[in-house]
């Protein structure tokens, strides 16, 4: 499920920095992409670290919104024409 | 020798079926017009096609996107219009009550418009790892690039939009 939208917006408008060490952690946390002690690191610094957990925050609730715009993005009748056109070409 | 060829199309039928809502959302993304990307991928579709037999079966969906950026730059990057790029400089941070009260699907459509906006190569880090959740890996092969830069473009890409929804926000457009 997307994230509410204020969880997004409440932390995007602070455009303050992340710790220097902590963006690309975070980059990859927001992403779910770190694994193990990385990660664990990463989500305890920035629970402790006020910019950092904002940073998170905005992260992840930008990457949700955009995740739940991409069934909004297909459009079926021109799949459909695509598809019948990979019908004609066997 | 007519029934290999045979099966080799019915997979390549079958791959390309399966790829195209995923294709079709990537063009979109690519050419910002919804039927500039119909006609994308159905180019990306005739080119595959005659080149399926020399695929070799790793990451088709990388296959596919690297196909169609190929068409893309060389067939229609030309006639793409530039994206409008604003300057960071001019984005700024808004104030915390901006935000409170803006519909949540008015803002999600701005999401996609300043994506649109921002620079193609950044565009496309953004579309491949977070909207399609491809890994590094397959976004790599996809944009032929190393792995390492499609990891600053995506940072890069991350950061120019989320400080042109703010700035968008400071400036009122959003409710618009």
């Amino acid at each position: 499920m997307a994230p509410h939208v204020n969880e997004m917006i409440e932390t995007t408008d602070k455009q303050e920095a992340p710790c220097r060490h902590m963006e690309r952690l975070l980059q990859e946390a927001a992403s779910n992409r770190s694994r193990g002690l990385v990660r664990w690191y990463t989500l305890v610094h920035a629970a402790r670290c006020g910019r950092c957990g904002r940073f998170l925050a905005s992260l992840r609730g930008m990457i949700g919104r955009l995740r739940a715009e991409r069934e909004a993005e297909s459009n079926q009748d021109a799949l459909d024409r695509l598809a019948a056109k990979i019908n004609v070409g066997s | 020798m007519r029934s290999s060829m045979l099966t080799a199309m019915s997979g390549f039928e079958g791959a390309a079926r399966s790829e195209l809502p995923v294709l079709y959302r990537v063009a979109r993304r690519m050419t910002r017009d919804a039927d500039a990307a119909e006609d994308l991928v159905g180019q990306t579709l005739l080119r595959a096609a005659t080149g399926w037999s020399g695929f070799d079966g790793r990451y088709v969906r990388s296959w596919f996107i690297r196909i169609m950026q190929n068409v893309y730059s060389k067939e229609m990057g030309k006639l793409s219009a530039q994206a409008v790029v604003v300057p960071l400089e001019e984005t700024t941070s808004a104030p915390g009550d901006v935000w409170r009260d803006l519909d949540t699907r008015l803002l999600s459509s701005s999401i996609v418009q300043e994506l649109d906006r921002i620079p193609e190569e950044y565009r496309l880090a953004v579309t491949l790892c977070d909207m399609e959740e491809l890994s590094y890996e397959e976004a790599a092969l996809a944009m032929e690039v190393p792995i390492g830069t499609v990891r600053s473009r995506l940072y890069r890409g991350r950061q120019i939009l989320r400080e042109r929804l703010a700035g968008m926000v400071d400036n009122g457009t959003a409710c618009e």
